[in-house]
């Protein structure tokens, strides 16, 4: 007998309730030496623009550290993925299962997502100590662009996770990917810094929008129209990337 | 029973290979019994259970499984099977009690089913002892032992194992066997298997299929293939106290090892073991076995087509 709806749909959460709490709460729980590593970058350029910047210098890096934090983690998606799959053949067994792709790209962004929900505390913590005017409206404007940043990256890193033929390339694209992502774009400084002309570029990148968000929402200065513009931009490409991890991604392989 | 897998004309060809790893392929697979895939390394075993558990796509031909496309049906398939790839390592920092419940919730159990089922599944293969020891602290053979704990866990219809037993000691090959013969006696589980063991498919096999460059060469019970082939013959190995040219006059001789091995009808079997005696040279007979029947089948192949590049 097939099962109804909502109890499909509580078996897929809890699936993937399970595959996040096996892959990635619990290893970090038991092992929680890990996290310092995979923050480093972010808290090091975080601190360079503390010790030379301070002031509006340290929030525009308090926002480009919630963008990368978010963006890495979800890239770091694809890293892991394509371990999953050639070293551990793991992908295989969830192929030949009743379990998604989708399930699956979501189950193990949420266990990268709890790698992230630590220096994300910390983050909004040392947000609400230097911005005290900060509103609650304001916090849940981060988190939310702090979800469309790892929703669009998780499904970058499932895309390419599923094309890459070895560990080695994998953890070099995604590192790579990662400085395209959030070193170069405006991430940690204004988006006014680039020349007109180029600023387009910049416009063309997902976390260059979800930083621009994350400034307004620390009250730094942005234009209202690039305000909107992003507000229309991140989840654009959330979409765009959901649908290529959705139809594009090589779940049964050829 | 009906066959529960059908390959039919089959055929993979992998991107830039010009050789195909599966060629035109057609076997079938009866419900309810354990059927072994038998084949060197590169015969096309592995593509083929890939294809059939619905990770890889064919090139032509097609393949069903409870009479279902593998290519466009794979949704309704992938819920009635289980899969242990082969050379699969377990996930870092799990336990194996950690890796069988996570097995289970991945189909949708809750956790406290998933738990009971667990202890069970770890007790029958002799993990129970390991359960909360994390993985890359535990041997090779005990890791491998916790990917057949998560396949056979599940209450998957037919389970497909691929090389399963590689890397365990032969106790823990025993177990695994005892184990795949209760589940398929007990709860009539369709398993295939691949392996390189002999022993292991002479002693688990229901029906085995011996695939060599893609293609299935023989199949049957192990002794159907065996009186198929090298027909009422027995083995005699020859250590020494023969000269090559005195064993050849007997029939076509091979090395095994440091022996010289002949498959002979019993009368010239017995000819050389008065021979031997009269010598007091040690020769051993006994029946042919599987191996010997796959390296009479492949190994032939082999010559020829050795022969056939000579000839070029």
């Amino acid at each position: 007998m097939s099962d109804s709806l909502p109890s499909r749909a509580w078996k897929a959460t809890r699936t993937m309730g399970a595959l996040a709490y096996y892959m990635g709460v619990l290893p970090m729980l038991r092992i929680p030496t890990l996290l310092p590593f995979v923050f480093s970058t972010p808290f090091t350029i975080l601190f360079i623009l503390f010790v030379t910047g301070r002031g509006a210098a340290f929030l525009y890096g308090i926002a480009g550290a919630v963008t990368m934090v978010t963006a890495q983690q979800g890239l770091f998606l694809g890293a892991d993925l394509t371990n999953y799959r050639i070293e551990h053949k793991f992908q295989y067994m969830v192929v030949a299962s009743p379990v998604s792709s989708l399930t699956y790209m979501f189950s193990v962004a949420l266990s990268e997502l709890a790698f992230a929900l630590p220096a994300l505390a910390v983050l909004l913590a040392i947000t609400a100590y230097m911005v005290p005017s900060i509103s609650a409206l304001a916090i849940l404007e981060i988190v939310v662009v702090a979800v469309l940043t790892w929703m669009t990256t998780s499904s970058i890193g499932f895309f390419l996770s599923t094309y890459v033929l070895n560990t080695r390339t994998a953890f070099l694209t995604v590192s790579f990917i990662s400085i395209i992502l959030s070193v170069l774009p405006p991430v940690f400084y204004p988006l006014q810094l680039i020349p007109a002309p180029f600023r387009w570029v910049a416009e063309l990148v997902p976390t260059t929008h979800a930083s621009v968000l994350v400034q307004t929402a620390v009250n730094l200065p942005s234009a209202p129209f690039q305000v909107l513009v992003s507000w229309v931009a991140l989840p654009a490409f959330t979409v765009v990337f959901l649908l290529l991890a959705l139809f594009k991604a090589k779940w049964r392989e050829s | 029973m009906p066959s529960i897998i059908e390959a039919s004309a089959l055929v993979k060809y992998y991107k830039n290979e010009k050789k195909p790893a599966v060629d035109d392929l057609d076997l079938s697979v009866t419900g309810g019994r354990l059927f072994t895939l038998l084949g060197r390394n590169g015969a096309g075993k592995t593509t083929f259970l890939r294809i059939a558990t619905t990770q890889l796509l064919q090139t032509s031909g097609s393949v069903s499984v409870f009479g279902l496309d593998a290519q466009r049906e794979a949704k309704l398939i992938r819920r009635r099977i289980a899969v242990a790839p082969q050379e699969a390592k377990p996930l870092w920092s799990l336990n194996p009690f950690d890796h069988v419940v996570l097995a289970l919730m991945m189909r949708g159990e809750s956790f406290s089913a998933s738990s009971a089922k667990a202890d069970r599944v770890l007790e029958k293969l002799d993990l129970l002892e390991f359960r909360k020891v994390h993985s890359e602290d535990l041997s090779g053979g005990l890791r491998q032992r916790i990917l057949i704990a998560m396949t056979i866990a599940c209450d998957a219809e037919i389970l497909f194992l691929d090389e399963p037993t590689i890397g365990l000691d032969p106790l823990g090959r025993r177990r695994v066997w005892d184990e795949l013969i209760r589940l398929k006696r007990e709860e009539g589980r369709t398993i295939v298997l691949t392996t390189h063991y002999m022993d292991e498919a002479e002693a688990l096999s229901d029906e085995l299929v011996i695939i060599d460059k893609g293609r299935a060469l023989v199949r049957g019970t192990p002794s159907d293939v065996r009186a198929s082939h090298l027909k009422s013959r027995l083995r005699v190995d020859v250590s020494a106290g023969f000269s090559l040219g005195e064993l050849e006059s007997y029939g076509k001789v091979t090395t095994a090892g440091n022996l010289s091995r002949l498959f002979v009808e019993e009368r010239v079997a017995d000819e050389i073991s008065r021979e031997a005696v009269k010598r007091r040279a040690t020769v051993s007979i006994s029946p042919v076995t599987l191996d010997d029947v796959f390296v009479d089948i492949v190994g032939s192949r082999i010559e020829e087509g050795e022969e056939a590049v000579t000839n070029e």
